[in-house]
């Protein structure tokens, strides 16, 4: 109960600070006119992908969360490493971004547009990283046999946690892939 | 009088949603007088006053900040108002439907949360903005007409939804605080957080609209004024389009913030002074 | 009839149980119980008090005489940053953290936080972030921004010394603290108060910490996420901030200020909790009007969020902003006059104690409403315009932040201080230091307030001759000095009453919360059994069982029914 309740406010309080880099990144990205490197810069198709990778990661994190209040460990072991390979998968999809556009000059120092979408996104990339070293401590757990206990909070409160990473990159990635074409689409 | 105050409009759709939920809140009181009433009645003069008052013909015509308090008013204060003067004893099928209603924002208030930023900012995106207010066919009076300033039927179905659907989302947003059920309310400092974040929600939306450039919002042509609206405006109305956008997103950051802010501590006064120990809120007096 | 109740024995044994007394020093850096990192916050707050005044007492003597070159423009600017930094980040913030991790959990009638470790790791790395803010000293100097370090001041062409990222890596790890605290005491408060205390039977004092953490909660990731875009900017070369590449100077200033001006509330709204308690107990009557007193609070701090763009009036923001704003910062006027008149409510008609603590707090309610009034002067636009940098700011905020939360730290510290030493300090010194202490704040920052009125600017190292500055600005350092001295009469006043003071009894004041049913100081384990809560005065209900709060009706218990 405790736990979770923390875990809930911490959250609460990240919403803000992921609210403020956004407010940062549409300051600079589309005003006083949409920032045309956001289309043409910005691969869609294959952000797209990863990000479906990282938003079933909260279905298979659900799964996990199902099975262990099943106490079916097998499953829940299964479903928890999967949620770790998907983080995986994301965080490599944001390296490969990151070479591409670095290869274009697009360094974080380029201009106010480099500098915000590479604070948002690293931000982010941070926080599915911490998400995966714990996720990769409650499997260790998981194995140990720790988590066979269906009372036990730990994996609701990591749970809280990892669908907030994802929630949050569904937003950002409107706000800085998806919107950007839309309103081109609309201006043409 | 100024002459601003001549501009009333009168259509016939509107007069049909007020009908309709007078008839409803009829029917769901048994056709008697139940506590609450006047609230009810309350919101529906003050839904009349923003679909009819010159303040209507402001904002289809010219002004973003008569817009934006139209929907302040409806979601913030009309559709409350609704939820609160909702008869305390329905009767027949109205009851089941009460109670099958509050059980579901009990158990997800926070749809309601969504449902009352979700239409605020939806209405708010240039596009759909654009799309309820007037269009290139002047000449049309409204007076009369079945709804809407248009001869395009889409156009008038816009109109039409764009009042009901900020009603309905503030009843949905006001149903887990003010619902007729009492024992089915959020707890109110619960509710005081769910009112915080909103006012963040709606604050986040003043502040864009503030200070998104001038004309990302401006859909009056240039120069152009239907019915010459502009001439008839007092002086020192802030007319210019870039003021105006200003305007509208500080009436929806500070004004509007205020709204949730009185809510908050009405609600929480309300629960703090009362000696019902379950911890609810008192009934509505 | 109110007879005790069990309370329940934690699943695991607290922690720290198996260290002991003897063992010194260790004890203290080992502990995780909340009453010893609550005493660590407070000491830490006064070395940083003590650090903190001695730059202000160096820049005073620089100001003593007009032309002075006592200290050079660069030091000076190193002094009024750092001065400021501390003051606000590492007194003001871990002081009202020490007495909130100190008595919440004693006045709820639990034994612990709710999580005792991630207590210890915020208060550890609260200090660090200083002691980090500090070591810029030495790394080639310090901050020299201003304490909000407006951009593009901020940025590497106008700072090149290491200090703006020493204030950023300072700030950052602290404010991590400040977090997890707030996040600690809000869950401690949700889950562990004794099962009969519902919320509307908490103390003052817990509602304004409960209201606090929500606006640390909210406000501070305002003030990492700009830090963290500064230190961008500063070490890898971004350009949010640089307004020669593109960067923005007002984005700083908005994060900044979302963040700053609620952390006003942040800092005042528990010293609001102390003086209601302090207030209650030395007039012999409970709180005039709770629901208002806590209402407000939570007034306060929605309103915290609505109002941060007056600090930018003269950023050119254009009218309509600007008119929007002063309105909203009138209305934080009306909660605050709410407790004030609450308080004042409070006092009438009851016995009062003069003692050092309840001195204190009558004091505040004189400086708070100086403080409040030239606040309101800075809403109406055009005055804001006029005085906006110079010295009236300076004694606005020294008003708001001594005379509201300084003095109603104090308040506290007196009223409480029999409870975390087991001692009775000297009333006699403790008057000697609230008159030194009070000439000597209204002598250095009410004469600001002139000077800020003939045109003074702050922030600027040296002033010539002009009629009036020199002799105003003799008295300010005058007055400086005298607090300085009222401060060492506070450090014996301290030693005086650990060396030589009388044992204080569990409830020398006749206090009314939890704190005051068990031992002083509290043993480790705070309380086996409690009373039952029927009111907000529990021990008030149990000490005087013929005239319990509990008998009485609502109104009467909240002093809102109507004196005949």
């Amino acid at each position: 109960m405790a736990q979770k309740t923390l875990i809930k406010l911490i959250v609460g309080s990240e919403t803000i600070f992921f609210l403020a880099l956004l407010m940062a990144f549409v300051y600079f990205s589309y005003v006083p006119t949409l920032n045309p490197r956001l289309v043409s810069r910005l691969d869609l198709t294959s952000t797209g992908l990863f990000t479906v990778l990282l938003l079933s990661s909260s279905f298979t994190f659900w799964r996990a969360e199902v099975s262990f209040r099943r106490g079916q460990t097998k499953q829940l072991r299964l479903w928890l490493i999967g949620t770790v390979v998907l983080g995986i998968v994301f965080l490599f999809g944001q390296g490969l971004e990151y070479r591409t556009l670095f290869r274009e000059q697009l360094t974080i120092s380029q201009g106010t547009f480099t500098t915000s979408f590479f604070t948002l996104t690293g931000f982010h990339g941070l926080h599915v990283l911490i998400g995966l070293i714990i996720l990769s401590i409650v499997i260790y757990l998981a194995f140990l046999g720790d988590l066979d206990d269906p009372d036990s909070v730990l994996l609701p409160s990591v749970g809280i946690y990892w669908h907030f990473v994802d929630a949050v990159w569904a937003v950002v990635f409107m706000v800085v892939y998806v919107l950007p074409h839309v309103l081109a689409d609309s201006t043409l | 009088m100024m002459p601003v105050m001549h501009y009333w409009t009168f259509d016939l759709a509107s007069l049909a949603i007020l009908l309709a939920l007078g008839l409803l809140y009829g029917s769901m009181a048994g056709w008697r007088r139940q506590r609450g009433a006047g609230l009810y009645g309350a919101g529906l003069v003050l839904l009349a006053l923003v679909q009819f008052s010159p303040l209507h013909t402001l904002a289809l015509t010219c002004s973003m900040s008569a817009h934006m308090i139209g929907h302040m008013l409806l979601l913030l204060v009309v559709a409350p108002l609704l939820v609160l003067g909702l008869p305390r004893r329905p009767t027949g099928w109205s009851a089941t439907h009460i109670d099958r209603l509050s059980a579901f924002f009990s158990t997800a208030p926070w749809i309601g949360w969504l449902m009352g930023l979700g239409t605020m900012w939806f209405w708010h995106i240039p596009g759909t903005y654009r799309a309820s207010l007037a269009h290139g066919d002047t000449g049309i009076i409204p007076l009369c007409t079945l709804a809407g300033p248009s001869t395009d039927w889409a156009a008038n179905l816009i109109h039409l939804v764009h009042p009901i659907s900020l009603v309905m989302a503030g009843v949905c947003f006001a149903w887990p605080l003010l619902g007729p059920r009492p024992s089915q309310r959020m707890f109110p400092l619960t509710g005081v957080l769910y009112l915080f974040t909103a006012c963040i929600g709606c604050s986040l939306l003043g502040m864009l609209i503030t200070f998104a450039p001038a004309g990302s919002y401006y859909p009056y042509v240039p120069g152009q004024s239907y019915y010459a609206m502009l001439s008839v405006l007092p002086a020192g109305w802030p007319a210019e389009p870039a003021v105006d956008q200003q305007m509208a997103g500080l009436l929806m950051w500070v004004p509007g913030c205020l709204i949730y802010l009185t809510g908050a501590i009405s609600l929480f006064i309300h629960w703090i002074t009362d000696d019902d120990e379950a911890g609810q809120i008192a009934p509505v007096h | 009839m109110i007879t005790d109740v069990e309370l329940p024995e934690p699943e695991k044994s607290l922690p720290g149980a198996t260290v002991n007394s003897d063992q010194g020093l260790l004890m203290w850096i080992s502990s995780v119980d909340h009453k010893q990192i609550g005493i660590m916050y407070l000491l830490m707050a006064l070395f940083y008090l003590f650090v903190g005044g001695l730059l202000a007492l160096l820049m005073r003597v620089q100001l003593l005489v007009p032309n002075n070159h006592f200290l050079a423009p660069d030091a000076y600017n190193q002094l009024f940053t750092m001065h400021g930094t501390t003051m606000i980040f590492f007194v003001l913030t871990p002081a009202i953290l020490g007495l909130a991790v100190y008595l919440v959990p004693l006045q709820i009638g639990a034994n612990e936080m709710a999580f005792p470790r991630l207590n210890a790791f915020s208060f550890w790395i609260s200090l660090f972030g200083g002691l980090l803010l500090y070591f810029s000293f030495l790394a080639g100097g310090a901050p020299d921004a201003g304490w909000f370090s407006y951009a593009p001041l901020n940025q590497t062409q106008y700072s090149a010394s290491p200090g703006i990222d020493y204030y950023c890596i300072g700030l950052l790890l602290s404010g991590i603290g400040t977090v997890a605290t707030a996040g600690n005491l809000a869950v401690t408060i949700i889950t562990l108060r004794t099962p009969s205390m519902q919320y509307k039977y908490m103390p003052v004092f817990v509602w304004m910490v409960f209201i606090d953490s929500f606006l640390i909660l909210a406000a501070f990731p305002s003030l990492n996420a700009a830090l963290a875009m500064l230190l961008i900017d500063r070490q890898l070369d971004g350009h949010f901030f640089n307004t020669d590449a593109g960067g923005s100077a007002l984005l700083w200033q908005h994060l900044f200020w979302l963040f700053g001006h609620p952390e006003v509330y942040i800092v005042v709204l528990p010293p609001f909790g102390v003086l209601s308690e302090v207030f209650q107990v030395y007039s012999r009557k409970p709180i005039f009007g709770y629901p208002f007193v806590v209402g407000s609070g939570i007034a306060i701090s929605l309103l915290a969020f609505g109002v941060w763009v007056h600090h930018m009036f003269a950023t050119g923001m254009g009218h309509t902003v600007n008119s929007f704003f002063a309105v909203s910062s009138m209305l934080i006027g009306i909660p605050t006059g709410v407790k004030v008149f609450n308080w004042l409510g409070t006092m009438y008609g009851g016995s009062i104690r003069f003692t050092t603590g309840m001195l204190f707090a009558t004091a505040f309610l004189v400086e708070f409403t100086i403080g409040g009034l030239s606040g309101i002067s800075f809403a109406i636009v055009p005055i804001d315009w006029q005085l906006t940098d110079t010295y009236y700011v300076v004694a606005h905020l020294h008003y708001v932040f001594l005379g509201g939360s300084l003095f109603g730290l104090f308040a506290g510290l007196f009223y409480w201080f029999p409870k975390m030493s087991g001692r009775m300090y000297s009333e006699r010194l403790g008057n000697w230091f609230f008159w030194l202490f009070v000439i000597g704040f209204n002598l250095t920052f009410f004469v600001q307030h002139i000077l800020g009125i003939i045109g003074m600017p702050r922030r600027v190292y040296t002033y010539p001759a002009l009629a009036g500055y020199s002799a105003l600005n003799l008295t300010s350092s005058l007055g400086a000095f005298l607090m300085g001295l009222s401060m060492l009469v506070f450090l014996y006043l301290l030693y005086d009453a650990l060396k030589r003071g009388k044992r204080a009894g569990d409830n020398p004041w006749d206090g009314y919360t939890f704190e005051w049913l068990t031992s002083s100081p509290p043993p480790l384990k705070n309380f086996t059994t409690l009373p039952p809560v029927y009111s907000f005065r529990p021990v008030h209900d149990l000490n005087h069982p013929e005239i319990g709060d509990y008998k009485k009706p609502d109104e009467e218990k909240y002093g809102t029914k109507d004196i005949d």
